[in-house]
């Protein structure tokens, strides 16, 4: 089967001769232990143990899916949910997270909230400016909750000021009740999830920077990728969306969210 | 209520590998008759030569249960498991470091619950939970672990951009003008008793995927149709 994926206008494809750019986000170079636990009073968290899809599979559920233009890069831009900016702050480990659920969100077509990534990134660092691992974000997301913007501003991290009593039984109400875990490595398995419509906070060595994974596609003809939503405003790549290949967008951690609290 | 509280103690496996072993298996078996809670604390003894006053941290731990038992968890530990007739097995698992002994403990546990006695029929009787209010409102109801065992015609409903473009053009809009759809996992959390928990609830004892659809004079709970078409033409039905 020879078949391209539709690209963005103007769209970059960062492979193995793309010079890397930014990043610092993670917490290397310590080995990442992924660290699963019980999610929750009723809810979990579980390794992805579905079976995964050839890249034969892949090629031909990628393809049908474009040719409905049914993709979630094209949801979330259709619901105008917009590119988050981490401004230079080392927690891409929590925007990447909260760009997963916010494409999670789309999809159920549950309203969007502006979130406040610090409001979760920060307290897990002791309230400094430390790169982390997203599932350290996922994990508080899950016992503590996630803080509006308008209750915890854009960018602080300083101090506690905003964990105020009031302030967190709001965050419970957005508490991550079900996630699943991806196997590091295993771009087979990213697709699949991708295909079934997971979102994926993914977390890459190379880059030392966590992003989300929204589409998977074909470069080429032939070869697999994944189009990503990064944190670093409108102006990066497409509308804040590149396209890595293979190599470069096969994941030393991953995780995607399955549920969230419905507060409405 | 009925609750019967296990302590389970980890039996002592002698390692002198350098890597860290993980201890034994432990299985514990329980039986209940059915719509008896049960409830259960994990309880699990120190590692050898490990003392309480070490600076002990857990760091991994997990538990597994099966989709079809029920349970809360407290904060002294307790779980209260409710589950319909049938065998499951709950599995915990924790990893320990003692930063002080520079030691590792990997523990696992598995728990065989029974559920014994015959399941209720379930009411037929339901509800509109969208009550009477004017205006299309669906929600899509899924068990999102199931989506690979979808057929491809249905598993494109979910991304499907016509459906979505007619949900968001023909549903009725919240004060905030979110239009009035759902695509909701079946175990999907809620905080209060609103239109979409009542959905949930609606549809619970159900097969997943589901449709719930409601214009207000005429609603209807059904199966999710297998395409796009179908799915499509129903929800017309109630425009």
């Amino acid at each position: 089967m020879s078949y391209s994926s539709p690209l963005y206008e103007n769209e970059i494809i960062i492979d193995e001769s793309t010079p890397i750019i930014g990043g610092g986000g993670l917490e290397l170079p310590t080995p990442h232990v992924r660290k699963a636990f019980r999610a929750g009073n009723t809810g979990f968290c579980k390794s992805f143990d579905i079976p995964t899809f050839s890249r034969e599979e892949i090629r031909e559920r990628i393809k049908e899916r474009e040719q409905r233009g049914a993709i979630l890069s094209q949801i979330v831009k259709n619901k105008k949910i917009p590119t988050s900016d981490q401004n230079g702050i080392n927690f891409c480990w929590t925007y990447g997270v909260v760009t997963a659920v916010n494409v999670m969100r789309a999809l159920r077509s549950i309203p969007y909230v502006e979130f406040s990534r610090e409001s979760v990134a920060a307290p897990v660092k002791g309230y400094r400016n430390n790169g982390g691992w997203g599932d350290e974000a996922l994990q508080y997301m899950v016992k503590v909750g996630i803080m509006p913007q308008s209750l915890w501003p854009k960018h602080y991290y300083q101090s506690n000021k905003y964990n105020t009593p009031d302030n967190l039984a709001v965050a419970a109400k957005y508490k991550i009740d079900e996630f699943l875990i991806f196997e590091s490595g295993n771009f087979l398995q990213q697709m699949t999830g991708l295909l079934l419509d997971y979102p994926l906070a993914m977390g890459l060595s190379w880059w030392s920077h966590e992003i989300c994974g929204i589409d998977p596609v074909i470069i080429g003809s032939t070869d697999l990728g994944i189009r990503i939503w990064n944190s670093w405003t409108e102006t990066y790549g497409t509308g804040g969306m590149s396209i890595l290949s293979e190599s470069k967008a096969t994941a030393d951690d991953c995780v995607s969210p399955v549920t969230q609290t419905l507060t409405e | 209520m009925k609750s019967t509280l296990l302590l389970l103690l980890f039996a002592v496996v002698a390692n002198a590998q350098d890597y860290h072993p993980v201890r034994a298996l432990q299985q514990q078996a329980i039986t209940i008759p059915i719509n008896k809670p049960i409830s259960f604390k994990i309880q699990t003894s120190l590692k050898p030569g490990w003392v309480e006053t070490d600076r002990i941290t857990p760091f991994r731990s997990i538990l597994q249960i099966p989709e079809a038992v029920a349970y809360l968890f407290t904060n002294d530990g307790t779980y209260y498991v409710w589950a319909p007739v049938g065998t499951y097995e709950i599995e915990s698992s924790r990893v320990l470091i003692n930063w002080t002994k520079q030691d590792i403990d990997d523990q696992t546990v598995s728990i065989i619950l029974t559920v014994t006695g015959t399941s209720p029929t379930p009411n037929p009787e339901t509800t509109n939970p969208f009550s009477n209010a004017l205006g299309l409102r669906v929600v899509i109801i899924e068990e999102q672990e199931n989506r690979s065992k979808l057929p491809k015609s249905q598993l494109a409903i979910i991304t499907s951009l016509e459906i979505r473009d007619y949900l968001d053009n023909k549903c009725a809009k919240d004060p905030d003008n979110n239009p009035e759809w759902r695509f909701l996992d079946q175990n999907t959390p809620t905080t209060a008793p609103t239109k979409w928990a009542k959905s949930l609830a609606e549809h619970s004892g159900k097969p997943v995927p589901w449709i719930i659809i409601s214009n207000g004079t005429k609603w209807t709970s059904v199966a999710l149709p297998n395409t796009i078409a179908a799915t499509l033409a129903l929800i017309k039905l109630y425009e």
